[in-house]
């Protein structure tokens, strides 16, 4: 990845969320607070953000592109992947503290990367449970959390 | 209530010194890992701070933050690698010293210096915040707006060398902290027709995404097989009275730079830490054993990074603006339990005021006996692989989100902040700057408004009050300062070519 090319990809996205947000306080002009009309703050940000961008974006145009290296591009997918997976999954069937000792075995096998040695199984296995354990202990029965 | 009229004693409880442990616990494990750190720390136990007194809440913090100060110099003196981005200036002479003599000698003369500027910074917090209080009550709305943005200036123009990035990320900081209701008419904004946005993005939410996120997948694209070897030999801390003396005046440069830095919005520990150890360098008789082991070399760093917790707790206590990132976080606590910080909680809630003050001289304490019972526990638990340790911190955020919240969406808009986060970071965007602009969003609009109400819509106030007008003048400095200094320094070297 070139940091030039990242920073402009950056920036578009970052005007893109200065329009809507400007649009936004535009429409809420429909009421006065005294002598304050309620959307001058959110707009003075909004204008502050796109004059910034135009500053940030001449500054970059100038700077000499780098490559910024992404190394375990697989693993941060993976993380990702496994995190969102474990929120729906929860979300939707329940059953916390099981989620969270297969979410934590995954993330421990696809890190130690030894899916065959069957010792790695009973080590992330171990370490899963003493985790789930904590979890229920400190924040379920000390602190009365229901995770559902 | 005055200072002095306060019930010492009733900080003497069974839950407050409970909950001071194990802040310093936890704050002496997540400074001791290298990067994870006193924020890190402090974000964990957020969530922890519901069903507290307030009092027990903000001292768990400060301990936590008290103690991870302490627990960054381990690794950098047991790995020769900062535990914390304070801790830094510790690795010349603490892992010298720890390869030459014995890492145990090194720490105990860390943990000594922690613990004097810790209660020096502790001293300072107790006597200028009252005055400084005092002094803030005479400001009005428009200076509090001022105020507001020089907290939000001051630390990005003084940390990062980019500064149009760390604008960006202040003003970004503010337009999140504007989602949700407004606090004049109570219409809801920016909430995209979302109602999980109402109540705006719940801190705790914001805190994980933004710093436990962006961390954890920075190990990953850096560091997951990073291996750390740890000398386990000679790790008894302990040091006698004669070695104390011959770093009493480093520990007493150290205490003072630290504790008044700590005052100044942006000057934050690592900036005192370096010009307490540059500062004990050249008055020293000896400058060469500097970076050899000298333990001078750790005791200036040490004490100053502690002192620092206390000097940052002033400007919030006083004028409800965090001097650094981490006391930002710590006045999340407050905004959790309905507090507002500013001169009028010596007025409104002075039992809790001045709990929090002698509050922090018994946190020191308590870094120093379980520094001094740990330390050679903690040194081995820096060799656990980050193999590990990120699907453990990867759940221990997820769990705080929801202890907050109890809700899913929170979840995924703390995952989504903390892929934005990363980007963000890797891109120079300073996460710092986001942060403290969202936590002074609400002062910062709030008296904006008001301000611009009393005068009747003139902006002319900001400039015809001669404080205002102070502080205007000094945004301006900061902002312009080091741009004179940038095309300076371009124009000597233009013409050294």
């Amino acid at each position: 990845m070139n940091n030039k090319k990242a920073t402009f990809t950056l920036m578009i996205l970052l005007a893109g969320i200065a329009i809507i947000y400007v649009k936004s306080a535009w429409a809420l002009d429909t009421g006065r607070v005294a002598d304050y009309n309620k959307s001058t703050y959110p707009l003075i940000l909004g204008g502050i953000l796109i004059v910034l961008i135009v500053v940030d974006s001449l500054q970059s145009f100038k700077e000499k592109a780098q490559h910024i290296a992404m190394t375990n591009k697989l693993f941060m997918v993976g993380t990702i992947v496994i995190i969102s997976l474990y929120i729906f999954l929860w979300n939707t069937f329940g059953y916390f503290y099981l989620m969270t000792f297969l979410v934590l075995l995954a993330l421990l096998s696809m890190y130690t990367n030894q899916v065959k040695v069957m010792k790695m199984w009973i080590i992330n296995g171990v370490i899963s449970i003493a985790v789930t354990v904590t979890i229920y202990y400190v924040f379920g029965v000390l602190l009365h959390i229901n995770f559902v | 209530m005055s200072i002095f009229e306060f019930d010492f004693m009733s900080l003497f409880t069974f839950t407050n010194l409970a909950y001071i442990f194990l802040g310093t616990f936890v704050g002496l494990l997540m400074g001791a890992i290298p990067g994870l750190g006193a924020i890190m720390a402090i974000v964990f136990l957020l969530p922890l701070t519901y069903n507290l007194e307030p009092v027990t809440a903000i001292l768990l913090l400060l301990a936590a933050f008290q103690a991870a100060e302490y627990g960054g110099s381990i690794s950098a003196i047991v790995l020769g690698i900062p535990g914390t981005p304070t801790a830094a200036a510790t690795v010349l002479d603490g892992n010298a010293l720890a390869r030459s003599s014995s890492p145990g000698k090194a720490l105990a003369y860390s943990l000594t210096a922690s613990t004097i500027g810790g209660l020096s910074g502790g001293l300072v917090l107790l006597f200028l915040s009252v005055p400084f209080a005092n002094f803030a009550i005479k400001l009005s709305a428009s200076e509090f707006f001022l105020l507001g943005l020089l907290g939000m200036l001051a630390v990005p123009a003084v940390s990062s060398g980019k500064l149009v990035k760390s604008l960006i990320a202040a003003v970004l900081g503010l337009m999140t902290a504007t989602i949700g209701m407004d606090m004049f008419t109570g219409s809801t904004r920016f909430t995209m027709g979302v109602p999980d946005l109402m109540e705006g993005i719940g801190i705790i939410t914001l805190m994980v995404g933004l710093f436990a996120f962006p961390e954890i997948f920075q190990i990953i694209k850096d560091d997951l097989y990073v291996k750390y070897v740890s000398n386990s030999k000679g790790l008894k801390t302990s040091i006698s009275f004669k070695e104390f003396k011959s770093v009493s005046k480093a520990i007493g440069i150290g205490s003072t730079y630290g504790s008044i830095l700590g005052i100044l919005p942006g000057f934050g520990a690592v900036a005192a830490s370096w010009f307490s150890y540059a500062t004990v360098k050249k008055i020293s008789k000896d400058p060469d054993s500097f970076g050899k082991g000298n333990p001078e070399g750790i005791a200036a760093p040490e004490a100053a990074n502690n002192a620092t917790v206390g000097g940052a707790m002033v400007p919030l206590l006083a004028l409800g603006i965090p001097g650094s990132v981490g006391i930002a976080v710590i006045m999340g606590a407050f905004i959790i339990h309905g507090i507002q910080p500013g001169p009028l909680i010596f007025k409104n809630d002075s039992n809790l005021v001045y709990g929090i003050m002698f509050g922090f001289l018994l946190t020191t304490v308590a870094m120093f006996i379980l520094g001094k019972a740990l330390t050679p526990v903690f040194s081995r638990v820096l060799t656990v692989p980050n193999t590990v340790l990120v699907p453990i911190i990867i759940l221990l955020s997820i769990v705080a989100i929801f202890a907050e919240s109890g809700s899913s969406f929170n979840l995924w808009m703390a995952l989504l902040i903390g892929l934005a986060g990363f980007f963000l970071k890797l891109l120079d965007y300073s996460l710092a700057s986001f942060v403290i602009a969202f936590v002074l969003g609400p002062i910062i609009e709030e008296n904006f408004i008001r301000t611009l109400i009393l005068s009747e819509g003139s902006y002319s106030v900001f400039f015809t009050r001669p404080m205002s007008l102070v502080i205007v003048l000094i945004i301006v400095a900061i902002m312009v300062v080091p741009v004179i200094q940038k095309m300076r320094r371009k124009i000597v070297s233009n013409k050294a070519l």
